[in-house]
């Protein structure tokens, strides 16, 4: 009967350590799909709720920029939305790539971010610091 | 007229609850377009309140995560599986029941404390979090050291794969298939396994008559509420997350978790409206909605909402809430009673596809990935016999690495 028992103990330790070889199998290859996704490039008015959760790339002109702890810059082509910047992306990408603040109404940008419903609104959230590109101004583009 | 109307139809959408994957969020945006903006608001209470009663269908027959009770499923099915439909049936109803009325009960102390509490945490909001994990290890110190070490183990490597999944661009809803792989399908593979005694089904047999006298555990739904009402403060946190965290300071018996997770989820949705009044905060897709609808067109920022509406809400939500409870207590038994015939093997395969049929439904192909990896984590903490709370660094580590700023560290490096 004990022997039955460590047999068993046995087996189910055999299978712990082949679940935990599968986890990390699966966290690696979620890791690697991550890194292979290149953003989508598409037009604010292509984007819909079926985009959730998909890493896009838009050019747009911008309208409005928010900023409390996050920023919240609106991009508007023929229809508009918002890019969410978190407060820890905000303050490296002033720091490092681009000066938020610097963007008036008009420059045209690309932003690039994941698709997320927000407040019943599609919105993009952008991940990190290099993530919205300074294109020019709408007039030098003309 | 139309505030009637408006109530009505909310109730009577939230019937839809019933239908599995049809989110509140995607009736709200059809709403929108035919709703004026105090209709609209009342339309959105009494509909959330009652899809709430509703989506309790497909997570307990059917094994599907249910919008607002995806953590609810592990404990759920486990009874279902495991023969005691009643039984489960009964929890979800009267933990709601009770939760529900106990936070209208203290809503009015919300009201007044949460700003307060809000100004005293928001400057601690990650130290506080990270208190009460380190809270929560510490009391697991009875177990032995073996145990605590697996335990931590567990937590990280959960932790390492609820950053991946919430953080990166891998899949649409991904808190979906990590919860269901997590919890839901080491329910159903293990309460598969349990089935096959022979003892066991005497037990269940026994444990079937004595749910007829069933009666939650009050004191659990009071500590349940409570934590819902505290769950505000900070954001990011979902009932998940509140549930697990309570998952892992209580006894670990199914009943129990069914029971406080059900609760969290009834209370949460009283305390997420009170805080657009109270600390003028939307923290739910329906709240947000009801939050704009009571904001001027040529307002540029969202405001807290007035008291007087926010009786208007909570009194429609109330009113949805109990009616549609009722419709839920006089079909529901009829449901049970037939669904206890299927009881069978099937069951459990159809489950288990279902599942991941709906995983790639919601979540696409990235969906599924996370679901095989949760799967084998959530088998590998259920086989090796420690608290299956520690799963809940899925949510807990995200959570800190966002209150901490690493997230976008953990981006800028993996991307």
């Amino acid at each position: 009967m004990v022997e039955e028992s460590e047999e068993n103990i046995k087996e189910e330790t055999k299978l712990v350590v082949v679940c935990v070889i599968a986890a990390l199998a699966g966290i690696a290859v979620l890791l690697a799909y991550a890194r292979a996704n290149t953003p989508t490039v598409k037009s604010i008015e292509e984007l819909s709720y079926e985009d959730a959760g998909r890493l896009v790339l838009v050019k747009a002109r911008v309208e409005s920029l928010s900023v409390r702890q996050n920023a919240f810059l609106k991009i508007c082509a023929q229809t508009c939305i918002t890019a969410f910047i978190p407060k820890q992306v905000l303050e490296k990408m002033n720091a490092s790539t681009l000066d938020l603040n610097s963007l008036k109404k008009g420059a045209v940008v690309s932003v690039e971010g994941v698709v997320e419903e927000h407040a019943n609104e599609l919105e993009l959230r952008v991940l990190t610091p290099n993530a919205i590109e300074f294109l020019g101004y709408e007039q030098e583009r003309q | 007229m139309d505030f009637l109307l408006a109530f009505l139809s909310g109730l009577a959408t939230g019937i839809l609850g019933a239908l599995p994957f049809l989110h509140t969020n995607l009736i709200l945006q059809f709403a929108r377009d035919f709703l004026t903006s105090n209709a609209l608001a009342l339309f959105t209470a009494s509909l959330a309140f009652s899809h709430l009663v509703f989506e309790t269908i497909p997570m307990l027959f059917f094994a599907i995560p249910a919008q607002n009770q995806n953590i609810s499923l592990l404990p759920a099915q486990s009874l279902v599986l495991g023969g005691k439909t009643i039984k489960a049936f009964k929890i979800v109803t009267q933990s709601l029941f009770y939760a529900v009325l106990i936070a209208f009960a203290l809503l009015p102390f919300a009201l007044a404390a949460t700003p307060i509490a809000q100004t005293l945490v928001q400057p601690i909001q990650g130290i506080a979090l990270l208190a009460v994990i380190a809270l929560a290890f510490y009391k697991s110190g009875s177990q032995s050291k073996r145990k605590l070490l697996l335990g931590a183990f567990f937590f990280t490597l959960a932790g390492l794969l609820g950053l991946a999944s919430l953080s990166l661009p891998v899949a649409r809803e991904p808190l979906f298939p990590l919860l269901t792989g997590l919890f839901g399908i080491p329910a159903i593979l293990f309460s598969n396994k349990r089935k096959e005694k022979k003892e066991d089904e005497k037990r269940e047999e026994k444990e079937k008559r004595c749910s007829t006298f069933f009666n939650v555990n009050l004191k659990l739904v009071f500590y349940a509420v409570l934590a819902a009402s505290a769950s505000v403060l900070l954001p990011a946190v979902t009932p998940a997350l509140v549930a697990g965290l309570l998952f892992v300071f209580m006894s670990e018996d199914r009943e129990s978790f069914l029971t406080a997770s059900t609760a969290v989820v009834g209370a949460k949705m009283v305390f997420d409206f009170a805080a657009i009044h109270s600390i003028g905060k939307a923290r739910s897709g329906a709240a947000a909605v009801i939050q704009n609808a009571f904001t001027p067109a040529n307002a540029s920022n969202t405001k807290a909402i007035s008291l007087s509406d926010l009786i208007a809400v909570e009194a429609a939500g109330a009113t949805a809430f109990f009616t549609a409870l009722a419709l839920l207590l006089v079909f529901g038994k009829h449901f049970t009673k037939t669904f206890r015939k299927l009881e069978t093997n099937t069951v459990y395969a159809t489950a288990l596809i279902t599942v991941i049929a709906a995983t790639y439904f919601i979540s696409g192909a990235g969906g599924i990935l996370i679901l095989a990896s949760a799967s084998a984590l959530g088998a590998a903490i259920s086989l090796s016999r420690i608290r299956k709370s520690y799963a809940i660094g899925a949510l807990a580590i995200p959570s800190l690495s966002y209150f901490f700023g690493l997230n976008t560290l953990f981006l800028q490096t993996m991307l």
